[in-house]
């Protein structure tokens, strides 16, 4: 027996990742026996600070490229952005569950935790360079999930959510894995490289790709569910309105950003030759999306409903930016827009939040009345989140997307950015009922919604990205194109 | 060697093939379990015949012990248990054929058209057969596929984390969920006496303050 | 100089910013807000003087605050300029801005919030100004959205009528679909010119793509079977979006409804601001419009046929706002038809003039509103000339301004739109507009008639002249309504020079004896709708009858509907939208809330949260679903790819 021999492992290159996954395991021993119950906010701070930390570790990083763990995983300019992004996603939502918890009465330390193993699995996610790491990164992201939408139990919504996901999202996973396997009968590897390399060297007219294709069909469907892209999106609304507001927040950007992130690499590294199949699938996925999207948000009296279709509609204008990741436009628009829908919608929720007092949901349009007598800051607020989610100048959502359908108009999908117009055209509708009950309305004797310190500071720091991205984007465009720049090589 | 291998095979499939069918046909859920774990019996015994002892006792602790389990909890907790007389097809059921056949016909269809597996090529005699023995797994976990040992440990500590937070902790202010036997008996006094007795009702929540440290 | 007029768009802004922020008090809000546009006008009146006193080819002051967008390719600045074409504009815009600031602090005195309502006025003047003075398209699309928001907040500011929260609604969403267009022109201009600026940015600087219309001459686009010339393509998408802003057919619907809001936001929306914007648009991109010639023939019928429309629609009109509104509309397709025919100085010429006596108009509207307790109906007014003498003294003027009456402003810029439309040959198009043009002095003359002659029908009020801050305003603009023309006589033709760097244009033929019969037609109809209905004021009651509908019968009704356009996009765009989403929610979202689109009410609300007990039935339904969107997947890429 041959002495076992490990390969050459360069921590550096996981450095955030390895720290968000540390700090998380850490915190739930600290939580278990130093952080007394009805204390638990503490067990928030220090998930911060976790976060945090993680993100300045990242500093260094920039500029390098490098793989390691054998090539399974890798670290480029793109992932590091993504992986700032989706901390940021973190440290918002936890921001925005401090109060929330407690009022609902159902803060429990453990909660603080999972979240950051969810953000390990979406960095994973964007770092995966294997199709068993992608998996990994999948489950890890959504297993915590199905825990976390279930964290109110003693709804029955949320039980019902919960249950709803996990069933779902087995399924979906089924299909992950045989497509992987399907992949691997191909091609023998797993290592998107190589599945890569694959495909380069024959001459596709000759080969028999049907195992190959179909395990490719397979994953995509995987993916697909998680990205939320119809008909793939049934899940998407119940889910979100049962799972605890802060948790619907993260969800609608934390998998879409983590799912299609591995999209961009899977595409991209593993089947860039197999552009003619994927490419109308996936097309056709997208356009009807935004269809589905946005016409079912305008049947939606109720606005946390109404958030969950809309964010299907977006996941349509992210795909946009995916589908023509082979130019250098398309990863561009990709990550820009998941920073700006980031930021728009989770300051929704909090708004959403905001509102909600205890035990007690107000997402009726109803309840939105007259907001600007009572609140106004919460209202303006709201006010640029919805704008900035139709897409209104000088928002930075109007930026994002006139950025992503110039990547489709140019990536050779100009149908495509046509659907997405006209999409977003009838998408104001539904954003601006929202507007007309804050400030077209009197308020019918709905009390002054209280504003504590987490919520005022995620609502100000979203609100203040969105309009200094939309008036001065320059800086993030800059970020954003460096970090697209290794990719598709 | 040969025939005794073909004919061994011949037995393990059509109690396979055997088993499955019981388990669709059969009227009474438990018993239909019980089938399937049969079935899976059958399955672990093709394995062993392939020479993956592995991959068999991984069969047999996985699916005999773990999931058939599973599914005879499930049938328990479910209400109308016995299923006695429950019919097990629904309706439909045109409509279910038609839907596994065709994803079975998927399954079946690469090899039907004759697919090129790739194969490995066959190893030089004297080194251990690829992905058979447990040591070879061992030695991938922790060379090739280090990364990936590592985050299923991250996993299985979330997935363990999940199954605290929502089972053990708080149980108290879950819905109260009968047991069997409590739910016959139920049912029994219900049809004895007059129907006043009250139907099962849900647990009074535990406010906060009876949360005390001192449970955790 | 960029300071100065970095000024202009920012004065208004900070105003703005003060209302919001700042001022709680009604009477500040409005000295603020007036002094603020009022300021601006000054600057944009110093703006023009720097620039008058530069050569005629240099005329162009551009400023750049910072790069907005700046990622290899694609680069937008945020930059402002100023040239001939913005200054007059940027000059209506203020002047007439203020003037209606002013009148709004008489006309909302007393209303509960009338510091909001300022800082939307604020705001608005700041958004029309960026359209104005922007250099690239990104630029123009932001002040392009703003107004659409404004209009949209000050049309539903009286929110407790209900019409006015539909009316907002439908004026945004109508907006909206000319804003796609919008979008999509901009995405072609892009990728065919690779920049979204009009001009150069100073000397040496890479060429704004109006100055590149040449490169793409003769390229087409589309499908094999039916390619069309890009410059089609593109013009033809701005066309939409200009036909959306300046309320064209087929989308004017949004128009009339829009007088649900405060009477001097109807008169900033259609007279100084908001409806210029498309026209503006397409003078400012003038080359590509004429680099097509389809999309000028489509111009040039859709503004004609939106001004006979408009125009018959407007002599049906009982309500006094609405009459106006139809005329602006009408008004606003002979703008867009000189567009069409090339005419476009005369086309601006219009604009001007009409901006200010339309302003005039609407604000003495108003002044009759508001003396009369609110009363819009025209059947219950009359006999107001002795109530009211100094509005009706302006109305008068304005009334005659427009129906293009010898020597008042409007008479000159529509002649020159008539000449135009003569001398170039395009008889059927003069026809339409000269009908319309009669058909615009019948129902002046029979609005005057209805409100300032006869006898007072409704004697529930006692009508009373309007305070000063509000007739004030009124004189100044009729001043301006007389002598407007001045700007552009036939010999002086002051307004084509100024525009000859921009728009490049001779100034046309002055036709005499088309002056000649043009002013006899306007004075006849207006004298014959005059006659009719003071001979007839016995007979019109209130919710009554119109006298001429004896004659006329079902046409009157068509005219009084505008000729159902309306109801049509009701009956089948709406009814259908409802269908399909109703459906959408009906079928994939059996959970979903609500059916009714414009609905409110918890009702369906709370019958979907009793029905959401743990039903694995519908996580079945979801499953179906799943399976055949895989199904199709795989069928795809595995059969029907190859």
């Amino acid at each position: 027996m041959d002495a076992l021999t490990i390969p050459p492992v360069d921590l550096g290159l996981i450095a955030p990742l390895l720290v968000v996954v540390t700090w998380a395991t850490g915190l739930l021993l600290v939580d278990t026996f130093f952080i007394p119950v009805g204390r638990k906010k503490l067990t928030g701070y220090l998930a911060i600070a976790g976060l945090v930390v993680a993100g300045l570790v990242g500093l260094p990083l920039w500029g390098v490229s490098g793989s390691t763990f054998g090539g399974m995983v890798r670290l480029d300019p793109f992932a590091l952005t993504l992986t700032w992004v989706f901390l940021l996603i973190g440290i918002l939502s936890i921001t925005m569950s401090l109060d929330y918890l407690p009022r609902q009465d159902i803060e429990q330390g453990e909660y603080y935790p999972l979240i950051m193993f969810a953000v390990s699995g979406m960095i994973l996610l964007a770092q995966g360079a294997d199709l068993i790491v992608l998996f990994l990164g999948i489950e890890t992201l959504s297993i915590t999930l199905y825990i976390l939408t279930g964290f109110a139990y003693p709804r029955l919504t949320s039980e019902e959510a919960a249950m709803k996901y996990l069933v779902l999202g087995a399924f979906a996973a089924g299909f992950f894995v045989y497509g992987i396997a399907l992949i691997f009968g191909a091609t023998g590897s797993t290592r998107l490289s190589e599945i890569g390399a694959y495909a380069a060297d024959r001459d596709l007219g000759d080969t028999n790709l049907t195992l190959l294709l179909g395990g490719a069909a397979m994953v995509l469907i995987a993916f697909s569910f998680k990205a939320a892209l119809a008909p793939f999106h049934m899940w998407i609304p119940d889910v979100y309105q049962g799972s605890p507001t802060p948790v619907a927040a993260f969800m609608s950007v934390g998998t879409k950003g983590g799912a299609l992130a591995a999209l961009v690499r899977l595409l991209f590294e593993a089947l860039p030759t197999l552009n003619a199949y994927w490419l109308p699938v996936l097309a056709g996925l997208t356009a009807l999306t935004m269809v589905v999207g946005n016409l079912g948000a305008i049947a939606q009296m109720d606005v946390k409903r109404m958030l969950a279709y809309s964010s299907i509609g977006h996941a349509g204008y992210v795909m946009l930016g995916v589908m023509v990741a082979g130019e250098q436009r398309g990863p561009e628009a990709f990550i820009f827009y998941i920073l700006v829908y980031a930021l728009s919608n989770l300051g929704a929720f909090a708004v959403l939040i905001a509102l909600e007092h205890q035990g007690e949901e107000a997402w009726q349009l109803d309840d939105f009345a007259g907001l600007y007598q009572r609140q106004p800051l919460l209202a303006v607020a709201m006010a640029i989140f919805m704008f900035s989610l139709a897409g209104v100048p000088p928002t930075a959502g109007f930026m994002a997307k006139f950025y992503a359908l110039t990547a489709a108009w140019e990536g050779g999908l100009p149908w495509l950015a046509l659907v997405g117009v006209l999409t977003s055209a009838i998408a104001a509708f539904f954003y601006l009922r929202v507007i007309i009950r804050m400030f077209m309305t009197e308020p019918e004797g709905e009390p002054a919604p209280e504003l504590n310190r987490g919520l005022t500071i995620d609502i100000v720091v979203a609100a203040a990205g969105t309009i200094i991205i939309g008036l001065i984007p320059a800086p993030i465009f800059a970020l954003v194109e460096r970090s697209a720049v290794a990719l598709g090589g | 060697m040969e025939v005794v291998v073909q004919i061994t095979f011949g037995v393990i499939a059509v109690f396979i093939l055997v088993a499955a069918a019981m388990v669709v046909s059969v009227r009474n859920v438990i018993h239909a379990a019980l089938w399937l774990i049969a079935c899976f019996f059958g399955v672990g015994a093709l394995y062993m015949l392939l020479e993956a002892e592995f991959l068999a006792v991984v069969q047999v602790l996985i699916y005999v012990g773990a999931v058939s389990v599973l599914i005879l909890f499930a049938i328990m907790l479910t209400r109308q248990i016995t299923g006695e007389g429950v019919r097990q097809l629904t309706n439909r059921w045109p409509v279910v054929l038609a839907i596994a056949t065709l994803l079975f016909a998927t399954v079946l269809a690469p090899t039907l058209i004759n697919q090129q597996w790739n194969v490995p090529p066959a190893p030089p005699l004297g080194t251990p057969e690829p992905i058979a023995g447990p040591a070879e797994l061992g030695r991938g976990f922790v060379n090739e596929f280090l990364i990936q040992f590592q985050v299923v440990g991250v996993l299985l500590t979330v997935a363990l984390i999940g199954a605290i937070v929502i089972a053990y902790e708080e149980r108290a202010r879950r819905r109260k969920v009968l047991t069997l036997a409590e739910e016959l008996e139920l049912k029994r006094l219900r049809e004895q006496t007059s129907p006043t007795v009250p139907a099962p009702v849900e647990a009074e929540p535990v406010v906060q303050e009876s949360r005390s440290a001192s449970e955790r | 100089m960029e300071l100065l007029i970095w000024l202009i768009p920012l004065l208004p802004f900070i105003g703005f910013l003060l209302n919001v922020f700042v001022i709680r008090r009604e009477r500040t809000a409005g000295l603020v807000a007036s002094g603020m546009v009022a300021a601006a006008f000054v600057v944009t009146l110093i703006a023009v003087g720097v620039l008058a006193s530069m050569p005629p080819e240099e005329r162009r002051i551009v400023s750049t605050a910072w790069e907005w967008i700046n990622t290899g390719s694609f680069q937008v600045p945020f930059a402002i300029m100023f040239d001939p074409l913005t200054a007059v504009m940027a000059l209506l815009i203020t002047g007439v801005g203020a003037l209606i600031h002013v009148y709004s602090i008489g006309y909302m005195h007393g209303d509960p919030r009338v510091v909001r309502y300022f800082a939307y006025l604020n705001l608005f003047v700041t958004m029309m100004l960026f359209l104005v003075m922007a250099n690239n398209l990104l630029l123009l699309f932001l002040g392009w959205e703003g107004v659409g928001l404004c209009s949209f907040l000050l049309i539903g500011f009286w929110f407790e009528r209900k019409t006015a929260g539909e009316a907002a609604v439908k004026a945004f969403v109508v907006n909206r679909i000319g804003d796609a267009a919008f979008i999509l022109a901009m995405l072609a201009i892009f990728t065919y010119f690779g920049t979204l600026n009009f001009y150069s940015e100073g000397e040496g600087g890479a060429l704004g793509f109006l100055e590149r219309v040449g490169d793409i001459a003769g390229l087409r686009v589309g499908p094999n079977w039916q390619p069309i010339f890009v410059s089609t393509a593109i013009s033809f998408l701005l066309l939409i979006g200009a036909t959306g802003k300046s309320a064209q057919f087929p989308l004017f619907v949004w128009l009339p409804d829009a007088m649900a809001g405060p009477t001097p936001v109807s008169a900033l929306i259609h007279a100084a601001t908001m409806v210029t914007g498309g026209v503006y648009l397409m003078a400012r991109t003038e080359p590509l419009f004429v680099a097509s010639f389809t999309t000028q023939g489509w111009v040039t019928w859709i503004g004609a046929l939106t001004a006979l429309m408009a125009g018959t629609a407007a002599m049906a009109q009982w309500d006094i706002k609405r009459v106006l509104a139809y005329s602006t509309v009408s008004q606003l397709g002979f703008m867009v038809a000189a567009c069409g025919m090339g005419a476009y100085v005369a086309a601006i010429f219009h604009l001007l003039t009409h901006g200010i006596f339309k302003a005039l108009l609407f604000l003495a509207a108003g002044s009759v509103i508001h003396g009369t307790h609110d009363t819009q109906d025209m059947r219950r007014m009359g006999g107001l000339k002795d109530a009211m003498p100094v509005t009706f003294r302006t109305y008068l003027i304005g009334a005659l301004a427009l129906a293009g009456i010898f020597p008042l402003a409007g008479f000159w810029s529509k002649d020159e739109i008539l000449a135009h439309a003569v001398g170039h040959g395009h008889t059927p198009i003069f026809i339409i507009l000269f009908i319309t043009s009669l058909f615009t002095a019948f129902y002046m003359g029979r609005q005057v008639a209805l409100i300032f002659f006869g006898t007072q029908r409704d004697p529930s009020y006692h009508p009373h002249e309007s305070p000063q801050v509000m007739t004030v305003p009124l004189i100044v603009l009729a001043v301006g309504a007389i002598i407007g023309g001045a700007i552009n006589l036939p010999v002086l033709h002051w307004l084509t020079d100024w525009l000859e760097p921009v728009l490049h244009e001779q100034a046309g033929e002055f036709n005499l004896w088309l002056a000649l019969i043009a002013t006899i037609g306007a004075v006849g109809m207006g004298y014959l709708g005059w006659w009719i209905y003071t001979t007839n004021a016995a007979k019109i009651k209130i919710g009554g009858k119109d006298p001429i509908y004896r004659y006329s019968g079902d046409i009157w009704e068509g005219m009084a509907e505008a000729w159902y356009l309306d109801r049509l996009y009701q009956r089948t765009v709406v009814a259908g939208f409802e269908r399909l989403s109703d459906f959408l929610a009906r079928v994939f979202d059996p959970q979903g809330v609500d059916g009714l689109v414009m609905g409110v009410g918890r009702f369906f609300g709370g019958l979907a949260n009793s029905l959401r007990a743990v039903q694995t039935g519908y996580v079945r339904t979801y499953a179906l679903v799943f399976t055949v969107g895989v199904l199709l997947v795989i069928g795809f890429m595995l059969w029907i790819a190859r």
